[in-house]
């Protein structure tokens, strides 16, 4: 050992302005020096010690940060919500793969016969504003969420739980049905006539577990849907045009599905502080 | 101060009188609730714990009302609660489920969050595992994996129903210095079948069955009500109120004994067979479970 730390040298390293070269050789020294080891421990900041060993453990036990994540961390989702949509099960690998093969089942049918196919576009319509629906109902079914006792005795507001599953289901099934609505055949704007429905009766299952169970009112509101649209075909004498003998599918339809996500929108946003958890799981 | 209030508490499940009327208050410290299965311990728990609401009777923790949102939310923020059935996502590593609570508990800035994930992981002593799938890990150790969840953010209010279920001898021994670490400046309410857990951990006792509340006070003075009320003999008496044979060969005996009985010390648990009054062996044999 030809040297040892000189009370200059100490003083500046335990400041953190030795400069990198000299603090990189005085560390080197401590490796092989008890006696400096010794001096240097007495001097040492504990906070900035136990500062300077989180940031080092905060990288070395980084938890993984899967695709998803990272696809919403890029688009700016904020990076405790983008952990929350991930981590929490809103989505499940077999729903995304029924709601894709349903919805691959409904376009084939589109690409049959005239009258069959004038059907199977009326089928993917009334479908579209299912999925959403569905995926709300699962996330939030009594017993689907192992961890649901946690989740309702933790401070987190009911809507902001709310929100996040089930626009992750909206996004998730929106995009999945605008992917599969390319492979409809005709170019008419009629094959986008699924999105407010959808939007509205999303956005109203919302609002509505603001006094019963998001799943009640998924479930509730999809089957209404399905009522009104089964009607509607057993009632179709001509065997065609299903599309435009439903009214949500035309404009007064459209326009009122607009009305309605508004309304549920504002009831959403008026009575935030109102849902509870308790009620919505 | 008191940091849970319960006044005539009541709470029905259709024609089942869960809770009849139960009064109790509690300060800092731990405190054993104790009773057989269906005695209400548990729907007592989740009232306290915020995740069900009783259907009549006043209740107050830590200073707020959870009858309405501002005062739920208040006690949420103060709670640490291990359910009788806690759920994993199995799929998830420990970090990350201890991790989604945390975010759960309102802990949004990452690497204060991760800081305090840590530390609660290494208190129950799972650094190891804690990039390990729960699905990969032991039943002692997804237990503690509940645990750690319970500690995050340091709170006030600890509601731990039945944690020290399927943990072995070790792991219990480990369970309870945790508590009792963090026991000195804050209320831990722990529900148990063990009465060895209560007469180690609790400073305070409370015996619950069919709803009511049949005994609140320390251990010590609970174990003393069965003094002279319990015997050692080499077959039953008939004036035993309860009696079961022992691994030695003996019969252990609760009740009046005879005259000439050789007398033993009485433990929690003999105080506590004494005050439910079950058969022997289906009440020890539900303290064993």
């Amino acid at each position: 050992m030809t040297w040892h730390l000189d009370e200059d040298a100490t003083q500046r390293y335990v400041n953190g302005d030795l400069g990198a070269a000299h603090a990189a050789s005085v560390e080197a020294h401590l490796l092989a020096c008890a006696k400096c080891r010794a001096l240097l421990g007495a001097r040492i900041d504990e906070s900035r010690l136990q500062a300077t060993w989180t940031a080092v453990a905060d990288v070395v036990d980084q938890p993984r940060v899967r695709a998803f994540e990272r696809l919403l961390l890029r688009v700016g989702v904020p990076e405790h919500l983008a952990r929350l949509v991930v981590l929490s099960p809103s989505l499940r690998i077999p729903w995304l793969l029924a709601v894709s093969s349903l919805l691959l089942l409904s376009t084939a049918t589109t690409h049959t016969t005239a009258i069959a196919a004038d059907r199977g576009f009326f089928l993917f319509l009334v479908l579209a504003p299912l999925l959403p629906l569905a995926g709300i109902a699962l996330a939030f079914a009594p017993r689907a969420d192992p961890a649901r006792e946690l989740l309702v005795a933790a401070p987190i507001s009911g809507i902001e739980m709310l929100l996040v599953r089930s626009v992750t289901v909206l996004v998730t099934t929106t995009v999945l049905t605008a992917i599969a609505a390319v492979a409809v055949p005709g170019n008419e704007w009629s094959v986008a006539t699924w999105l407010l429905p959808a939007l509205g009766l999303t956005t109203a299952a919302l609002a509505m577990s603001r006094w019963m169970s998001a799943s009640a009112a998924a479930i509730g509101l999809g089957a209404a849907w399905l009522l009104a649209a089964s009607w509607v075909a057993l009632g179709n004498t001509t065997r065609t045009h299903f599309v435009d003998s439903f009214v949500a599918f035309r404009p007064a339809g459209q326009a009122a599905f607009i009305v309605l996500t508004i309304a549920a929108g504002v009831v959403v946003i008026t009575q935030r502080n109102a849902f509870d958890l308790r009620r919505v799981t | 101060m008191n940091t849970i209030e319960l006044v005539d508490v009541e709470k029905s499940y259709g024609s089942t009188k869960a809770l009849a009327g139960v009064s109790l208050t509690l300060g800092t410290g731990v405190t054993g609730l104790l009773g057989p299965n269906g005695a209400g311990k548990t729907t007592l728990m989740r009232i306290v714990a915020t995740v069900l609401a009783p259907d009549s009777g006043r209740l107050r923790c830590l200073g707020a009302d959870p009858g309405n949102t501002a005062g739920r939310l208040a006690i949420r923020r103060k709670l640490g609660y291990f359910p009788q059935e806690p759920g994993y996502y199995t799929n998830l590593s420990a970090f990350d489920f201890v991790d989604y609570v945390a975010i759960l508990k309102e802990m949004t800035v990452r690497r204060e969050r991760h800081e305090e994930v840590r530390r609660v992981l290494g208190a129950v002593g799972l650094t190891d595992v804690m990039h390990k799938r729960i699905r990969a890990l032991s039943g002692g150790m997804r237990r503690r994996v509940i645990v750690a969840q319970t500690l995050l953010g340091h709170p006030e209010l600890l509601v731990l129903d039945e944690p020290t279920a399927g943990l072995d001898p070790e792991q219990r021994l480990r369970f309870r210095e945790i508590v009792s670490g963090i026991a000195e400046r804050q209320t831990v309410l722990l529900s148990t079948h063990q009465t060895e857990d209560v007469a180690a951990l609790c400073q305070r006792v409370v015996v619950m069955d069919k709803g009511r509340v049949l005994y609140d006070g320390t251990p010590a003075a609970m174990a003393n009500q069965a003094q002279g009320r319990v015997w050692h003999a080499d077959e039953v008496d008939g004036s035993a109120q309860l009696s079961w044979r022992t691994g030695e060969g003996h019969h252990r005996l609760i009740g009046d004994p005879p005259p000439g009985a050789q007398l033993v010390a009485p433990t929690l648990e003999d105080a506590y067979l004494l005050l439910i009054g079950r058969p022997a062996e289906a009440a020890h044999a539900a303290m064993a479970s």
